[in-house]
């Protein structure tokens, strides 16, 4: 039996077979070490096998189990200060996850409402906004961070707005640029002619149409979060020791790399599966989400 | 056939290559490159106490006394100095010393030098010299020195930083902005030229009154500042300089070094001025639950000495008697108890990030051991600004503690522990034990006016054992100073961090 396949803007297709629910991998196959990473993040306390701060100076810098010299049990070694280096990398996993995902949350929210805004009204509150935009970006992130940690303290909490207000201005500019394109289509035309509220056309008719970019320049943002946070971390800004994350521990161990590569190969290759997947994610929500990427697939 | 002709061309040029450049050493005098993390910010010496700048003052200028790789104190543009009572000190200055534009040096030069040191805001020195009631010219050669009280380090204030004589004329705000570019001295290197941040050359200065006779051994030093650690080592490994200073001491395998305890400490501000800290058993606890030995071994590769009382051992008031606390948590334990603290406290550990090697290590093995005796420590590691900030005004906040690696000035309990304890010092809101009554405070000022050097002697005895009993601060190690050296290049490190051009020779 044939079944009549439609969806908008794509052309009839007529397939032979019921449609069977395909895996989409290119969204899975990235999926897997990200969801592995918040795993693990969230049960740190029961899969973590020894303390993250807690070390033995005497058994620094020892190799992971299958070399020589390894301590039993450790099995990717040890650390700078004789800590289990895989202990660190799941409980770094819940700090630099907790704080690149509220950061870019934070920063993707606030970023796209501006964005929205701006485009859609234009004019003063526009030159406005931009200028703030211009501003922030003619600023230095890095002393743009001293000054407000200088001010507020370091803690997480303040890591996070720190690092959201570096992620806010890139959503800002371009869901403007977005805006004001859309904002002259015939669909909000009309929905403005018909009466529609303000708001009701912001989030009713724009934002589904810009979502799913929001989306993807969130995944490149959480990645990009996660070395900023190292960076700010090696300042003496960042997070504070002894609380483990990927960030401050590829800093600390970089200077080891020649005598102990395991120490930043690990929080290397974990900072980097975890980007890469997420960008992977990202461009499968894109070519998912977007109308306009619509697969050939199933074309004849 | 291409390839075979590619290949002759290439041993052509390799050929061409190898008698054009010239043989290696053979230059008459020898030119030696050092290379430091960071480039001098002036040539003033009036402006920097910094220990990389002072390196190219001391190639530049000379002292009235000077210290000797020993450490002792030697003659410097001074041949002699002599107290003619409690306050009063006759220095008689070397004839003949010209200053690198040919300009005789004279009594006139060293008291502008000496009175623009004392001027604070004009300079950076001025407590080194605070103790100066007035200096007067008697002679072309021979100046008095009159103190407010009497002072027994005058002679050692002679060799401190700050104490660079440059002629008279640069001796005022004008004058000081010309000098800090192109520096003018009598010392043994005369300053050629400086590319900010690139490099420094500086030649011999065949005049100079210390070569005795002999030709020196280093024509030239060029100064070639490298801020990152690894492209420091390597470019020794490379030989593209000789002397690298502040070499990572784990790093210390890869290259020649020369090595030599330091007269400068690494040390803790604890803020006592509120429980659980005020309480000295409590801060006895916090050095018994600390493993300075395994911190020494394996965070600075040994390369440190444990030490209690408050002086390295170059300082003259060591204390040889006192042993550092040894690492025992089960005392640590039981003194928290006696205490009143059997639960545990909690303090803070602050440090900036990038005070010394592995500082921010060394705070979370600290908080480390400290957790298994119950001492809470929460780590605030701090940008650069903010920590000279808090230090600077004294804000450690009460229960802080906060890493520094003070040197000491004079070689003298009076340029280390009561530089920094003094009720002014950078420590002096810390501790109550410094106010004046206390014991700790009347030994130290009385030290400070006492001439006979038994005396001052027994005084600093006394007060490093009451620093070894009330741990006023956090004690772990004295430092030591490590530089990478390449093997054609040989002296003597000193202890106070200088390098010297003229105690250094070179393999032909």
């Amino acid at each position: 039996m044939a079944v009549v396949a439609g969806r908008a803007g794509d052309i009839l297709v007529l397939d032979v077979a019921p449609r069977r629910r395909r895996v989409p991998w290119p969204l899975v196959l990235p999926a897997i070490p990200v969801a592995i990473a918040v795993v693990a993040a969230l049960l740190a306390p029961w899969i973590a096998p020894y303390s993250p701060t807690s070390g033995n100076l005497a058994a620094r810098l020892r190799p992971p189990a299958w070399a020589d010299g390894a301590v039993p049990g450790r099995l990717l070694g040890t650390d700078l200060l004789g800590r289990d280096l895989l202990s660190r990398l799941v409980w770094g996993a819940r700090i630099s996850l907790l704080i690149a995902l509220s950061a870019t949350l934070i920063g993707a929210a606030v970023g796209s409402l501006i964005g929205l805004v701006t485009g859609y009204y234009r004019g003063r509150v526009d030159r406005v906004l931009t200028k703030l935009i211009d501003i922030q970006l003619a600023f230095p992130f890095v002393l743009l961070a001293i000054a407000v940690i200088a001010g507020a303290g370091p803690s997480i909490p303040v890591l996070v707005v720190v690092l959201a207000i570096g992620a806010w201005v890139g959503h800002a500019r371009i869901v403007r640029g977005l805006v004001l394109s859309l904002r002259e289509r015939d669909y909000v035309q009309a929905a403005h002619a018909l009466g529609a509220a303000t708001p009701r056309i912001l989030f009713r008719h724009l934002l589904p149409e810009i979502l799913s970019l929001i989306i993807v320049l969130a995944t490149f943002d959480v990645g990009r979060i996660i070395i900023l946070e190292s960076t700010l971390s090696f300042l003496g800004l960042g997070v504070q020791p002894p609380t483990p994350s990927w960030g401050s521990d590829l800093r600390d161990a970089s200077t080891y790399v020649r005598q102990a590569w395991w120490t930043a190969t690990f929080p290397g290759l974990a900072i980097m599966i975890v980007v890469l997947g997420l960008n992977l994610v990202g461009d499968a929500l894109r070519d998912a989400l977007d109308p306009r990427t619509v697969k050939p697939r199933g074309r004849t | 056939m291409m390839t075979s002709i590619r290949w002759v061309v290439c041993l052509v040029l390799v050929a061409a290559l190898a008698l054009t450049a010239p043989p290696a050493g053979a230059q008459r005098g020898a030119q030696i490159t050092i290379s430091q993390p960071a480039d001098a910010t002036t040539m003033d010496p009036a402006r920097s106490t910094q220990v990389l700048t002072v390196n190219y003052f001391v190639n530049l200028y000379d002292t009235l006394t000077r210290w000797d790789t020993a450490l002792k104190l030697q003659p410097g543009l001074a041949t002699a100095w002599k107290s003619v009572n409690d306050t009063t000190w006759d220095v008689t200055l070397r004839s003949g010393v010209k200053f690198h534009d040919g300009s005789p040096l004279t009594a006139e030069d060293v008291k502008a030098v000496y009175e623009r040191a004392r001027t604070p805001g004009k300079s950076v020195v001025a407590a080194g010299f605070a103790t100066i009631e007035a200096i007067e010219v008697t002679g072309p050669t021979t100046l008095r020195i009159v103190t407010k009280k009497p002072d027994p380090l005058m002679p050692v204030r002679m060799a401190q930083m700050g104490g660079y004589i440059y002629p008279a004329r640069f001796a005022n705000d004008e004058g000081a902005k010309e000098l800090a570019r192109k520096p003018i001295g009598t010392g043994a290197y005369k300053f050629v030229s400086w590319t900010k941040d690139d490099q420094l050359v500086m030649d011999a200065n065949r005049d100079w009154w210390g070569w005795s006779g002999k030709a020196p051994a280093v024509e030239r030093i060029v100064w070639k500042p490298i801020p990152d650690d690894f492209a420091r080592l390597s470019a020794l490994q490379r030989s593209e300089v000789d002397i690298i200073t502040n070499v990572p001491p784990d790093q210390m395998k890869i290259v020649r070094t020369l090595t030599v305890p330091a007269t400068r400490t690494v040390t803790f501000w604890i803020n006592t001025t509120q429980p659980p800290t005020s309480d000295k058993r409590v801060r006895q606890a916090m050095h018994y639950a600390m493993d300075v030995q395994s911190i020494v071994k394996n965070l600075y590769a040994g390369q440190g000495k444990p030490f209690s009382g408050g002086l390295a051992d170059t300082d003259f008031g060591y204390n040889r008697e006192l042993k550092p606390y040894a690492y025992d948590p089960e005392r640590a334990r039981k003194l928290l108890a006696d205490a009143g603290h059997a639960g545990g406290i909690d303090v803070t550990l602050y440090a900036g990030s990038g005070t010394m090697v592995n500082d921010k290590q060394l705070l979370e093995t600290i908080a480390d051991t400290w957790s298994q005796v119950g001492i809470r420590a929460r780590i605030e590691m701090m940008e650069m600004a903010a920590r000279q900030k808090m230090n600077n005004e004294r804000t450690v906040p009460p229960n802080g503690v906060m890493l520094i690696n003070p040197q000491s000035t004079l070689l003298d309990a009076d340029g280390s522990l009561w530089r920094l304890f003094h009720p002014s010092g950078f420590g002096g809101k810390y501790w109550s034990g410094n106010q004046p009554g206390q014991r700790f405070h009347d030994v130290m000022e009385q030290a400070r006016y006492t001439l006979d050097e038994k005396k001052r002697k027994e005084l600093y005895t006394e007060a490093t054992r009451i620093i070894h009993e009330e741990k006023p601060w956090l004690e772990l190690f004295q430092e030591v100073v490590i530089y990478g050296v390449s093997k054609r290049v040989s002296f003597k490190p000193r202890a106070d961090y200088r390098l010297i051009g003229s105690e250094m020779t070179v393999a032909k």
